[in-house]
């Protein structure tokens, strides 16, 4: 279980996150809606440590997140896969190296024939050709490349995945295309995931619960029944832009 | 009003001691990312494969600049040598003084100021790349160290290969400030090995491969950790670049000064 306990964060004069609480539970998918720019990507950092709290806590599987001493933190990050905006592959090294750099444990990843059963079955997972394994990041398209993040968060056979922006920059078909894998691999792995976006009817696809950022806070948490249902004016307002509103909260859940 | 000389010297004070206060953060930081990458030593499956092709880049990579430059280093002092002996001194000191002047000052400082601009420069700009695109946050995430894993292997492969680049540039400008004596002042090579070996002292060799181990570091600590800091996307990369190569310079030239006085000082 992931839980934060009135997380606050400032950079500079900036606050970033003020007094946040939320709770993702296990085997759910919780996605994180907000505006551009609202503080959804580091609320995630928080989780996998890469930022730590001015004030509050962040627990994970009940470890202190902030408090862990090196070694444990890296301990911790190996049971977390996190998917980068856009992509972090390593660009000196090729697809298969930069999955092979997601399996966690040392000797696996020293075991060459394991390390190539488990590059070819994270490609496989996210749809991609064996042949993939080849080519340079920079000879991969904008959703191949976000294919192979998530294919390098999955290769530690994490318990927990944190997207960040999954389908920001792609066109609708490939964005379909993310949901659908994120969708899949939470069956698959039956793992307990965090996406961060701003895509609303991506998130109603993919999330058991949604909560919104809005302006430094978790302005609103539940289902997408729940949260289609809200009478919160920032809800409402957030919801207005890809939703005709009437027509699903007489419709119910997906679109 | 009149204002106080106490009032006008408080912005003074006021910017000092940010000043100081940033330069002691900053000491801080790189003396812990000292102690980081120096815990990282004994993983040395980690930063091994790195070290190898680091220390490629950085002494094979950097060879022929190096020969080329002491090569010129060493021919212009001997032809200004030749410039300057108007018959007042015996031959043989042109040996001695080629000889010095290359393996005490222009071997080692031509070496580590070439290699602040080719290996600095790109040290910083990689790790600022990496920093910017989160290549180093996506490294963190898979609970690997990136000061093991990048930083440690760079500053490694420095302190090995620039010590053995210097005393190349020191045989470099040597042998071709010899060649160039000949032609220049039409000294022999027995006069020009008597006047090398005359002034020559081990210690100078020793002087030499001390002030090549010092430079290294800087060469190669000092651009890691501001690549590693680097902010804001290219134009931090390209902020970062220049900085890494003029912080790099500038403490290779302090260094040899400080070097100079304590290790040649009476």
């Amino acid at each position: 279980m992931i839980e934060l306990r009135h997380v606050s964060k400032r950079f500079i004069e900036n606050v970033v996150l003020d007094d946040v609480s939320l709770t993702v539970n296990n085997g759910e998918t919780l996605a994180l809606l907000g505006p551009s720019g609202v503080g959804k990507s580091v609320l995630l950092k928080h989780i996998i440590g890469l930022i730590r709290p001015d004030k509050g806590d962040v627990l994970v599987d009940g470890l202190s997140v902030p408090k862990l001493k090196r070694r444990e933190l890296s301990q911790l990050r190996t049971r977390i896969g996190y998917v980068f905006q856009n992509g972090a592959l390593f660009d000196s090294m090729d697809v298969f190296d930069n999955i092979r750099l997601g399996i966690t444990n040392d000797d696996d990843y020293r075991n060459d024939e394991y390390s190539r059963q488990r590059v070819a079955e994270c490609l496989r997972l996210v749809n991609l050709q064996p042949e993939v394994q080849l080519k340079m990041p920079a000879e991969l398209s904008g959703g191949m490349r976000k294919r192979v993040g998530i294919a390098r968060a999955i290769a530690g056979k994490p318990t927990y995945l944190l997207y960040d922006e999954p389908t920001s920059g792609l066109d609708p078909v490939n964005s379909d295309v993310i949901d659908g894998l994120i969708e899949r691999l939470q069956h698959e792995l039956g793992v307990t995931s965090v996406v961060v976006t701003h895509d609303v009817r991506g998130s109603f696809r993919v999330a058991d619960r949604i909560a919104l950022l809005w302006q430094a806070k978790i302005r609103a948490v539940g289902t997408s029944e729940e949260i289609l249902a809200s009478k919160d004016e920032a809800v409402q307002q957030f919801l207005e832009r890809d939703f005709d509103l009437e027509a699903l909260q007489g419709g119910g859940k997906k679109t | 009003m009149r204002i106080s000389t106490v009032e006008r010297a408080l912005p003074v004070r006021r910017y000092l001691g940010r000043w100081s206060l940033h330069v002691v953060g900053h000491a801080g930081r790189f003396f812990m990312m000292i102690v980081d990458m120096a815990r990282g030593i004994p993983a040395w499956r980690s930063w091994g494969p790195a070290f190898l092709d680091q220390a490629n880049s950085i002494g094979y990579g950097s060879l022929f600049i190096v020969l080329l430059i002491s090569g010129f280093a060493g021919g212009v002092t001997a032809l200004q040598t030749g410039y300057q002996f108007t018959g007042a001194y015996p031959l043989y000191i042109a040996g001695g003084l080629i000889g010095e002047t290359v393996i005490l000052e222009l071997g080692p400082v031509m070496t580590g100021l070439v290699l602040a601009g080719r290996v600095g420069a790109r040290i910083a700009a990689e790790l600022g790349t990496m920093r910017v695109t989160e290549q180093i946050d996506a490294l963190e995430s898979l609970g690997r160290s990136p000061m093991t894993q990048l930083l440690l292997p760079r500053c490694l492969a420095g302190l090995l290969v620039i010590p053995a680049l210097v005393m190349f540039s020191n045989a470099t400008g040597f042998l071709v400030g010899w060649a160039m004596a000949k032609q220049s002042l039409g000294i022999t090579n027995a006069e020009f090995i008597y006047g090398a070996r005359y002034f020559f002292r081990s210690f100078d060799l020793w002087y030499s491969g001390i002030k090549a181990v010092f430079f290294a570091f800087a060469i190669t600590a000092i651009p890691c950790y501001i690549g590693f800091n680097t902010q804001q996307g290219a134009e931090g990369v390209g902020r970062a670049t220049t900085q890494a190569v003029v912080a790099t310079s500038v403490t290779i030239l302090l260094l040899d000064a400080v070097l100079a006085q304590v290790l040649l000082g009476k």
